[in-house]
């Protein structure tokens, strides 16, 4: 593998030293260079070629390859994303996908936190075995809860119309009920994953804080949630791309057009026999905005050894 | 550790353990009732909905053999694809100037949703060599127009003439051509992961042993590797439980026909198209099951963590 | 980093610029009633209807609800969604049923209605005793389970259409079968164009977890045409197995189309391979790759979208499946209360009148004795309708009547066959060990 990187930069920090050293250094580093470009090209290729397909009309994408939209003359259209962006309603969808989404995800994350602090940091009988059981039900697909779940919201159906958002106060119908399943969807992974990386965090460092009187809360607060902040980064990315990528959940709990949000909207776009599937390729760039932006967003916080000096070997 | 009144540590779970409770638990608890239930969740009818999942008698509705196979081969090339690929990426990625440029290469995947994906694979793996990328570059390089989603052969004879046109059980080329999705949109999140796992290990450590003289393929072996672990495990353990319960994909490319089915597509296949919710719990909890061993796996890693701290 | 960071806000901001701009004049939820002298709405609750529909089909659905909307206080609320089997069970069960149904499967319908879970028609005054009167006795029939009337017909497709490009059959001296025809006059039909060096049919058959459906349609209607209506009945019923010999035959007629050199597009593994709606545009491409196709009536549309400038009846048509008997499928419209919102949407759906907006727009076929047929938009769209309406011999579409574990196990069965000619017998034993 093209593991040839220097001594002086482990990372991507400006490399000292004289011109010809750093030539040296290009040189040995076109290995990795080769691997990386090569690797993200691969990987693009299908991505590309949604791109293409998407300035394509339908009878050129069912006609000829996406390839050929770059062999020749290329004839642009913005007919795919005109059909996606003069939806009716389709503000509104994006309104509701983030009303949805960011309230979910902050459940999700808060809620995942606080476990992980007790199962990383406290002792109680049983802990492993609900560890074991609260992550192992990241198995559970969502189709086998949504006929239980939605009995119950029957059941607690709120019926008072919550002002400016819209929607019941709870139930089906109703952002608070939408928030809490996607909260408990997503769970089980954040729960794993911040466990993980609480527990790595040196002992040392919060038994001394707890020593020197402060509180669980303190020590959350301030040494581990800061010192994690590279994992839950990473949590929270995918957990609102997870959530806002949504279909199935919001089609059951949330079908009045009103509230729902825009995958439920793009997903109209295709006829009852899948007419004008094309019209997805566009689609899927115009949705895949948000997430991408918290995506570029919370890289900032993946900065190399936040935990400077902390880590045991 | 430090005394702390007994209940503390559950006023802190509280709220993760009411909402999966409510959401993951109390249905999975209902799925396991219904599953002894008939096929309206009516009558009991003891083990019947095991039986069937063991004899299969309606392969062509629900072939549950087939479907466990399949579970299988996901758990291991799904899984042995993606995590290496994420590991190498985040290690690499980490070293060049244009690292977050070719994070979201391989990131944007996993940001595209499963239909507009479906619609794009679907293109790749076209029949019309005219359309179809893969099929385009094997007839450019003279071979035949492949039904990647369709051909049940075995990938060998794809490749060579004298391999065997058939394999036992999932071996089937179009189960691989499903794979691949799986691994080209899941890469980004082990990429992610691990990338964020990687940023907490100190450059203090890294540059101690540079200092002392070892290669960057010691380096990585015996110090990034070892220091990350738990996070590779969190990955790992969490890409075998999305190959257990894979459906979204497999579901939007090919519906599970042409025995790519899994055990998750039967479930959604038996639950909610045959409205046999007899069968389609048992299926469920033949799934809940299946994550038994892989758990207590990971969680004796966690044992270990504490051990060593 | 910080720059790419930056480039992402600003896309993103920008397309959400978009987005604003785009639906920035779509506030339209205040419509006034009228133009000259408002009247006040009837007071009414919101109706909420699953559906399955999308893009152009929507907006034609709003426009045909329109009036009634405009009518009342209460909004249609419609949820539409592929996947509406599913949605639909899962309301169902979870409690919390939509107003009204509008699906296209009638095994779900049926198990609903023997489960107590509908309404009946006559719950809602002058629904039951409007579409006795105005819709087809073979659909009354269809919408009655256990001698109660549950629901209607509202959006209609025949499946006795078989497309050609009148273009290549004019070139090859071939004529279009008339429907006294028999399958065997469309074996040689397409024997004469494959010796004049064209291709006769475009088959394609896949549709993700339902793949093998066109398949099963061809098989219905050699089944209705060449071993008659007590056959097809018996299938449904369960008196005759998929086993039988006359089955048996129908099934190796299709066989005849599917697996004899050259007949088809890319050949078995094409069939399979190619994507119900991908396997309407060949016929019609320049140059054409197919003489025709065998699909539904909503393969029109298909077309139509695909090749913008073809015209119907020049550049493309129908002649009747060889036999004279057709299949159909149809949406069916069921209600889960008799609220006085869902009663009255309920008529109004029902209605020639509302159906009349649709049929005009196009894309949409009655089976309501009350439409117009000049309202449809062309003569290949009137004659699918007159088609419908007039067959000697209408029978609903065999694999959605059965529904459930049967209907899967038939698409398997489909697709097995074509992958494989000499799985026949195996298969068709599959199929009857689905009937448990």
């Amino acid at each position: 593998m093209a593991m040839t990187d220097d001594v002086e930069r482990p990372t991507l920090a400006a490399a000292p030293g004289s011109p010809r050293q750093r030539r040296r250094l290009r040189l040995e580093r076109l290995p990795l260079h080769v691997a990386v470009i090569g690797l993200a090209l691969l990987w693009s290729i299908p991505t590309i070629a949604l791109v293409v397909s998407s300035f394509r009309t339908p009878e050129e994408i069912a006609g000829s390859g996406w390839w050929n939209a770059i062999k020749t003359p290329f004839d642009w259209t913005f007919a795919n994303y005109d059909a996606v962006l003069s939806q009716r309603g389709l503000a509104r969808a994006f309104l509701n996908s983030i009303i949805i989404t960011v309230p979910a995800s902050a459940i999700t994350i808060l809620v995942a936190a606080f476990a992980a602090y007790a199962f990383a940091w406290m002792r109680f009988p049983g802990r492993n075995l609900l560890l074991l059981v609260l992550v192992g039900l990241l198995v559970v697909p969502v189709q086998m809860t949504l006929i239980p779940v939605l009995r119950l919201y029957v059941a607690l159906s709120v019926d008072v119309e919550i002002p400016l958002l819209g929607g019941k106060l709870f139930g089906t119908s109703s952002y608070p009920g939408i928030w809490l399943a996607h909260g408990a969807f997503g769970l089980p992974f954040a729960v794993y994953l911040l466990r993980n990386f609480f527990g790595g965090l040196p002992r040392d460092l919060i038994e001394a804080a707890l020593l020197d009187g402060a509180s669980d809360m303190q020590v959350f607060f301030r040494i581990v949630l800061p010192l994690s902040v590279p994992a839950l980064a990473a949590l929270a990315i995918f957990d609102f791309l997870w959530t806002w990528n949504d279909l199935l959940v919001a089609l059951v709990f949330l079908g009045d057009p009103n509230l729902a949000p825009m995958t439920l909207r793009i997903a109209n776009l295709v006829s009852s026999f899948g007419a004008s599937y094309q019209v997805l390729t566009a689609a899927a760039f115009v949705s895949m905005a948000v997430p991408l932006v918290v995506f570029f967003a919370l890289q900032r916080y993946f900065v190399q050894g936040i935990l400077a000096g902390s880590v045991k070997g | 550790m430090v005394g702390r009144r007994w209940w503390v540590p559950w006023l802190w779970l509280a709220p993760a353990l009411i909402l999966v409770g409510v959401f993951l638990l109390y249905p999975s608890i209902d799925t396991f009732r219904r599953s002894l239930l008939d096929e309206r969740s009516q009558d009991f009818v003891g083990l019947d909905n095991y039986r069937f999942i063991i004899e299969n008698p309606q392969p062509l509705v629900s072939n549950t053999h087939v479907a466990l196979w399949n579970n299988f081969l996901w758990l291991f090339v799904f899984t042995a694809l993606t995590v290496p690929f994420g590991l190498v990426l985040a290690v690499l990625t980490g070293r060049v100037r244009y690292e977050a440029l070719a994070k979201s290469a391989i990131f944007i995947p996993m940001a595209i949703s499963f239909v507009a994906a479906a619609v794009i694979w679907r293109f790749m793996y076209e029949f019309n060599a005219d359309i179809g990328t893969a099929n385009a570059v094997t007839t450019q390089l003279g071979g035949e127009p492949t039904a990647w989603l369709q051909d049940k052969h075995s990938p060998l004879s794809f490749i060579t003439d004298s391999g065997p046109d058939t394999l036992p059980g999932p071996l089937q080329l179009n189960n691989f051509a499903l794979i691949i999705v799986g691994t080209w949109m899941w890469t980004g999140f082990a990429m992610v992961v691990l990338s964020a796992g990687l940023k907490g290990i100190s450059r203090e450590i890294l540059e101690a042993a540079r200092v002392d003289g070892g290669n960057e393929w010691q380096i990585f072996w015996r110090i990034i590797i070892p220091i990350l672990s738990p996070t590779i495990v969190v990955v790992a353990t969490t890409l075998v439980i999305q190959a257990l319960k894979k459906f979204d994909l497999v579901w939007v490319m090919t519906g599970g026909r042409f025995d790519t089915d899994v055990v998750a597509t039967l479930f959604f296949k038996e639950a909610f198209v045959i409205r046999d919710f007899g069968v389609g719990a048992a299926l469920a909890v033949v799934l809940l099951m299946w994550v038994v061993p892989v758990m207590v796996i990971s969680i004796r890693r966690f044992e270990f963590q504490e051990e060593i701290r | 980093m910080q720059r790419s960071w930056r480039l992402g806000i600003f896309t993103v901001v920008a397309a959400f610029g978009l987005v604003l701009a785009a639906c920035g004049g779509d506030d339209d939820e205040t419509s006034a009633v009228g133009d000259g002298t408002p009247l006040p709405p009837v007071e009414i609750g919101d109706v909420d209807v699953l559906g399955i529909w999308g893009a152009e089909e929507l907006e034609k659905f709003d426009a045909m609800v329109k009036p009634w909307d405009d009518l009342y206080t209460g909004n249609v609320t419609f949820t539409g969604t592929r996947d509406i089997t599913a949605i639909l069970t899962t309301r169902v069960e979870g409690g919390n049923p939509p107003d009204i149904a509008i699906p296209a499967e009638i095994g779900l319908f049926r198990q609903f209605a023997s489960e107590g879970k509908l309404t009946p028609l006559s719950a809602c005054q002058g629904l039951e005793e409007k579409v006795q009167a105005e819709y087809p006795a073979s659909f009354i029939d269809l919408a009655t389970v256990d001698g109660v009337l549950y629901g209607f017909f509202m959006k209609a497709d025949t499946k006795g259409t078989i497309w050609y490009n009148p273009k290549v059959f004019a070139a090859n001296g071939v004529e279009p079968l008339g429907a006294d025809a028999s399958f065997d006059d469309l074996i040689a039909l397409s024997q004469t164009l494959l010796d004049a060096g064209v291709t006769p049919w475009s088959v394609g058959v896949e549709s993700g977890a339902a793949s093998g459906w066109p398949g099963s349609d061809w098989i219905q209607q050699i089944v209705l045409n060449e071993a008659g209506g007590e056959v097809y009945d018996g299938l449904i019923d369960g008196s005759i197995p998929f086993t039988d010999e006359r089955v048996k035959a129908a099934w190796e007629q299709f066989g005849q189309i599917i697996h004899t050199d050259g007949f088809v597009v890319g050949g078995a593994t094409g069939a399979n391979a190619t994507g119900f709606q991908e396997s309407a545009f060949p016929p019609f491409e320049s140059p054409p790759e197919a003489a025709m196709l065998y699909l539904g009536g909503f393969a029109s549309g298909f077309i139509a979208d695909q090749f913008p400038d073809a015209v119907a009846g020049e550049d493309y048509d129908f002649f009747t499946f060889p036999g004279g008997g057709i299949t159909g499928a149809a949406n069916i419209a069921y209600a889960f209360n008799g609220d006085s919102g869902t009663c009255s949407l309920m008529n109004h759906l029902a209605s020639g009148a509302s159906q009349q907006i649709w049929v005009d727009l196009g894309g949409f076929t009655s089976v309501s004795g009350e439409v117009d047929a000049a309202g449809y938009p062309d003569d290949v769209s009137r004659n699918q309708a007159a088609q419908l309406l007039e067959a000697s011999d209408f029978r609903f579409d065999l694999d959605d009547a059965i529904g459930g574990a049967v209907q899967t196990a038939v698409f398997t069965a489909v697709t097995e066959y074509i992958s494989d000619a000499s799985s026949l017998d195996a298969v068709l034993a599959g199929i009857e060990a689905a009937r448990q």
